[in-house]
């Protein structure tokens, strides 16, 4: 069995990030939680310069906090700074949204929006909606190796219902559970 | 999840699973909410009366449940929250701090009774049975948040992944 450590992000939290990874801890998780604690890509990057073998998570990213190219972006830059070392949790937003005061967002929403991240990481046009109009984009010079597209990055999923957890094993990506007891994370999973 | 995961043709094995939580290792004797089992813990508790205080105010999904010791304790708070200002954004105030401190105001609600049964709060020995009981259960990874402030709390946990290595 694995350990993380997950942080409400803070600018400096790759000190913590570093000591986890002397502790031998597999990964750090980090909140994307923008109106709480730092931001967490800008976490990240401090944390892949100062570790070396720790893996670096969103746990969980918020889709609605930045468009997918935003987000495909951070991911491969990320990855060029700690390769092969980047987890892209993603969730439909509980405390990040709710703190605006707002819900969950729609699933369908973001399983769209991990179709475009993965298809622009993997060097694919792709058609994804800005203002109302459906676009072709792409990264346009990924071979300048500004960033990282070729090393794998890990998709893993909060989902708490059938129908997130139905999009969980569809994408054959990694589940993330909040256990507050015993009985009830094994009753989950 | 699994029966998610089977359902789409995928193999169990294959599944990785991983369990958040907040926590304190308590040394014997420790209460469930002595001052650093509140820091460490307690914040994870609060998710608890801040879910109950969203359905009451916006009707926003509550999916942590009531544990049936804490009710009074829940209700206190939701009823406390309820004249949070300003009155058109409540949730301002009662997200304050989530997942990372306990409002001064919402600690006579975070119980003992509610940071034992919303997290991972007990001795070294009964946390390693039950992150063993996780990871007999089928989850590969067991992740504990740490709380700003309380960061030497790392080390407690890093005592008990080594006897897991």
């Amino acid at each position: 069995m694995e350990f993380g450590i997950a942080l409400a992000t803070a600018a400096d939290s790759w000190k913590l990030a570093l000591r986890a990874e002397e502790l031998g801890f597999s990964t750090a998780w980090f909140y994307d939680t923008q109106m709480l604690s730092a931001d967490c890509f800008v976490a990240m990057g401090a944390a892949a310069v100062k570790t070396e073998r720790i893996r670096l998570g969103t746990g969980v990213l918020i889709p609605t906090n930045r468009i997918a190219p935003v987000t495909a972006n951070a991911l491969a830059t990320l990855n060029h700074l700690a390769p092969g070392r980047i987890d892209f949790g993603v969730g439909t937003g509980f405390t990040g949204r709710r703190a605006m005061g707002m819900g969950a967002m729609k699933l369908a929403d973001m399983e769209e929006y991990i179709r475009i991240v993965h298809g622009l990481i993997a060097g694919d046009v792709m058609e994804a909606e800005f203002e109302g109009r459906t676009r072709k984009i792409k990264f346009l010079n990924p071979e300048l190796g500004l960033i990282n597209t070729r090393e794998p990055i890990a998709l893993h999923v909060s989902a708490y219902g059938p129908r997130s957890r139905a999009l969980t094993a569809k994408l054959g990506a990694g589940w993330l559970f909040f256990a507050g007891d015993v009985g009830t994370a094994v009753a989950n999973l | 999840m699994r029966a998610s995961w089977t359902e789409a043709g995928r193999n169990n094995d294959d599944l990785a699973a991983t369990a958040f939580a907040l926590g304190c290792v308590l040394t014997e004797g420790e209460a469930f909410d002595s001052p650093r089992a509140m820091a460490q813990a307690g914040p994870r508790a609060a998710v608890v009366l801040h879910r109950a205080a969203d359905e009451a105010i916006a009707g926003l999904l509550n999916s942590s449940g009531i544990p049936d010791a804490s009710a009074d304790a829940i209700a206190g708070y939701v009823a406390h929250a309820m004249d949070y200002q300003p009155a058109d954004a409540k949730y301002l105030e009662n997200h304050r701090g989530h997942l990372m401190f306990v409002k001064p105001e919402e600690r006579q609600y975070v119980t003992a009774e509610l940071i034992r049964d919303t997290s991972f709060t007990a001795t070294e020995a009964e946390l390693k049975n039950r992150i063993g009981d996780l990871r007999d259960a089928g989850y590969s990874q067991f992740t504990i948040q740490i709380v700003p402030g309380q960061e030497d709390a790392i080390d407690d946990w890093g005592r008990i992944f080594k006897t897991f290595s």
